[in-house]
């Protein structure tokens, strides 16, 4: 059974958080829907948002051009970051004008058959996009392993966990002390992070 | 910038110095000015460290000026790696300094008699050449601190490591940057090598008491150079990813697509590449008190370097490009930043281009030399070179004289220039322009330039895909255009996606010298300059045969996509139709 997992602190401490979003980390969201539809419906981001600072998007490794028409499957990993220098980088911005230039590697639209349900997708978050999307990921809730967790933990030393306010463990309030000793053993945890109101 | 410096190291009594009218070569600068020179002057089949090649050290149309982003230098010659024409640039101080002495490009012509190394002072007296055999064998940073105690903090070098007095074929020629650390590098094709052959250490120029360079209509320069900053910063490589992560903010995305060259080109995705990111070499970065944005010279306001800081806090680097993180990192299967900023150092003192190395290192870990992962064997290898033993020498040499002395036969070069970190199976068109580029594998020659606001070969609708050809040419065109204007090429972002920034650079450029250029123009600098090059290179024996990726990457598909690369010949030679 998958533990969850409720922080709350000060944004300096939530902001800490982001270091589990440095490698791709689980989401609990429907599938079978277009990125566009993930993106704007599910996370609530506008499209202004969406046009102007998600400028690089992958899905299963394949450059989008087209995210009303490119789909999310169960278990995808979707990447999304912000505008990258470089040729390639520019060739893999979302409709880049240098988009010939990876053509064989373009995604295709596949997966506009599969049927909407609940799922779980990677998400790996890059550059900018951290900082921006991050908290909002955190809020939602994250699923991470427990290795990773006991990871972070063990790193942190007492003076940052001044930042905290609340430690939930499946609902029962716990202190920073007791949740830092505490064996998560192995599996995957819930983990939502959020800051104070 | 209206003279040349002429050095004969070959003349009778010793260096000759001549200083004449800029003439003939008026108006170009930067890459365009080597290429012109090179092409006119240096006869095609000469051997390259000849007394015959010339080595061109160029600044920009605006270096010397308040104009942001205006510090490049070119360094021209025929390569002793490739046996093109060749034009490697660099950032740093010297090309603002040099520009401000007056001089449109320094030539060192000749060669010495004998193996004296000498050392070069420039400054507004005049220019002084002092053999001194104390340098031999030192490293850059030696070396540059050597010129500080003789000649103050006032200056900035241009110089050689070993590498380069070894006239080894991945030589380097080192810039100082603002701390006067020799850590900007003109790395690609061998320059070091040709400098080491005219028997000059270090080139010290010291701009003291000269005004910066004025605009021939001072207001519109102010305002053009204003908008110009504003689409910068306004912009999100140049104004946010580049300060905040610098190049190597590139390793995850490259590696997400799969076209992140590992082990040695076997495989395009790396399972340790968020232990050697961008944003994980920030985060280290300022954690041990090193620095994640910073410039490489004054007037630079993308600042995409930075200072790399070891464990205890000590300098060790600068921040490591994306390439170079790639190089040694990645295509070695080495995923550790602190071996690989160890090994970005050992390349800038003993003067290597990293790219090479870390490409070289890759075909010697292929051969069975040390084995994949390893970087205490990457490190040990690297310091071979510096010494100069056999296997050292041979490693310096580049990758594909490596491949040949082990017998590898998978070695990613082109025109015996190894390519740079990104698979040309995954990102198909970025082959073409390795394949075809009048330089050798090289990811600068074909850069994002905006063929939509340049107009190169019409407009492209973003979503109806042109031919991978006709873009590699019109980039091809736009950049070395640019790279004639002796700009930063990380501008390019900005000019690419904002139209009123690339016509602030054009306003820039006519308010300082008074002309009336349009894209037009530019466009045709840049052919005109690709001509010059291509032409160099047929009459040095260059045929379209050259024009050509290994053929392993035709026959042999890279994970994850499978991809290999589908470009015909017959395509590769359209390029250069125009």
């Amino acid at each position: 059974m998958m533990k969850n997992i409720f922080i709350q602190g000060n944004n300096d401490f939530v902001s800490q958080f982001l270091e589990f979003l440095g490698e791709r980390f689980m989401f609990s969201c429907t599938v079978g829907v277009s990125i566009a539809e993930f993106l704007n419906e599910q996370l609530g981001l506008t499209q202004d948002y969406i046009d102007k600072r998600i400028t690089t998007i992958f899905i299963d490794g394949k450059p989008v051009d087209n995210i009303t028409t490119a789909f999310i499957r169960p278990r995808a990993i979707l990447a999304l970051s912000g505008a990258m220098p470089g040729l390639v980088g520019a060739t893999l911005r979302t409709k880049s004008p240098l988009a010939s230039f990876r053509k064989t590697i373009t995604s295709h639209n596949e997966n506009q058959h599969l049927k909407k349900r609940k799922g779980i997708i990677w998400i790996k978050l890059f550059n900018v996009l951290i900082k921006e999307l991050g908290p909002l990921f955190l809020k939602k809730g994250i699923i991470v392993s427990s290795k990773s967790m006991q990871r972070f933990l063990l790193s942190h030393v007492t003076i940052f966990w001044k930042g905290c306010t609340a430690i939930m463990v499946d609902n029962i309030s716990m202190n920073s002390q007791s949740f830092r000793e505490r064996d998560f053993k192995s599996g995957k945890v819930f983990l939502k992070v959020t800051s104070e109101a | 910038m209206d003279k040349i410096l002429r050095i004969n190291m070959g003349a009778e009594g010793g260096p000759r110095v001549s200083i004449v009218p800029v003439g003939e070569y008026a108006g170009l600068g930067g890459r365009g000015l080597t290429s012109a020179i090179i092409s006119k002057e240096v006869p095609p089949p000469c051997h390259p460290l000849s007394a015959e090649n010339k080595l061109v050290i160029a600044p920009g149309l605006l270096s010397g000026s308040l104009g942001a982003m205006s510090g490049r230098i070119s360094i021209g010659c025929k390569s002793p790696l490739t046996g093109t024409i060749k034009e490697s640039n660099a950032g740093g101080q010297p090309s603002q300094m040099i520009a401000r002495l007056g001089y449109a490009a320094i030539i060192l012509e000749g060669k010495p008699k004998d193996d004296t190394l000498y050392k070069i002072f420039i400054n507004k007296d005049g220019v002084r050449i002092m053999p001194d055999n104390s340098l031999k064998m030192l490293g850059n940073y030696d070396t540059v601190e050597k010129m500080k105690k003789e000649f103050g903090n006032a200056i900035s070098c241009i110089s050689i490591g070993p590498a380069g007095e070894m006239k080894l074929s991945a030589a380097s020629v080192a810039c100082t940057d603002m701390e006067l650390r020799p850590t900007r590098h003109a790395g690609r094709g061998g320059s070091g090598a040709v400098m080491g052959s005219k028997g000059v250490k270090v080139i010290v120029i010291d701009d003291t008491g000269m005004p910066v360079r004025q605009a021939k209509n001072p207001e519109k320069f102010k305002e053009a150079n204003f908008k110009f900053v504003e689409g910068l910063r306004k912009h999100g490589v140049t104004g946010e990813a580049l300060p905040a992560y610098g190049t190597n903010v590139l390793a995850n995305i490259i590696n997400e697509a799969g076209a992140y060259p590992t082990y040695n080109f076997k495989q395009g995705r790396f399972k340790g590449v968020a232990k050697i990111s961008g944003e994980k070499q920030a985060e280290i970065e300022v954690k041990r008190g090193g620095v994640a944005t910073h410039g490489c010279h004054r007037g630079c306001v993308i600042r995409c370097s930075g200072i790399y800081n070891d464990k205890d806090g000590h300098y060790l680097t600068k921040q490591p490009e994306y390439e170079t993180v790639w190089a040694h990192g990645a295509n070695c299967g080495i995923s550790d930043l602190d071996t690989i900023a160890m090994l970005d150092f050992l390349d800038d003192n003993i003067g290597l281009d990293t790219i090479e190395m870390g490409a070289t290192i890759g075909v010697a870990m292929e051969a069975g030399l040390i084995k994949f992962g390893s970087g205490k064997g990457a490190i040990k290898l690297i310091k071979e070179v510096g010494k100069g033993s056999y296997l050292g020498r041979i490693i310096g040499s580049g990758a594909a004289v490596t491949g040949k002395v082990f017998g590898v036969e998978r070695v990613p070069v082109v025109k015996d220039q190894a390519m740079p970190a990104y698979d040309p199976r995954a990102v198909q068109g970025i082959g073409v322009t390795y394949a075809t580029s009048p330089m050798g594998a090289d990811h600068t020659a074909g850069y994002a330039i905006a063929t939509n606001i340049l107009k190169v070969g019409g407009y492209v609708d973003p979503l109806k895909p042109e031919g991978q050809i006709d873009l590699s040419r019109n980039l091809q065109i736009a950049t070395a255009a640019i790279d004639s204007t002796g700009m930063c090429i990380f501008i390019a972002f900005a000019i690419m996606d904002q139209p009123e920034t690339f016509q602030a650079l054009l306003d820039m450029l006519n308010a300082f010298y008074g002309l009336n250029l349009t894209a037009n123009d530019v466009v045709e600098l840049g052919k005109k300059v690709l001509t010059m090059e291509r032409d160099f290179n047929i009459r040095a024996g260059f045929t379209k045969e050259h024009d050509r990726l290994p053929k392993y990457f035709k026959i042999e598909p890279v994970p994850p996509h499978n991809a290999t690369f589908q470009v015909t010949d017959e395509d590769l030679d359209k390029v250069f139709n125009w």
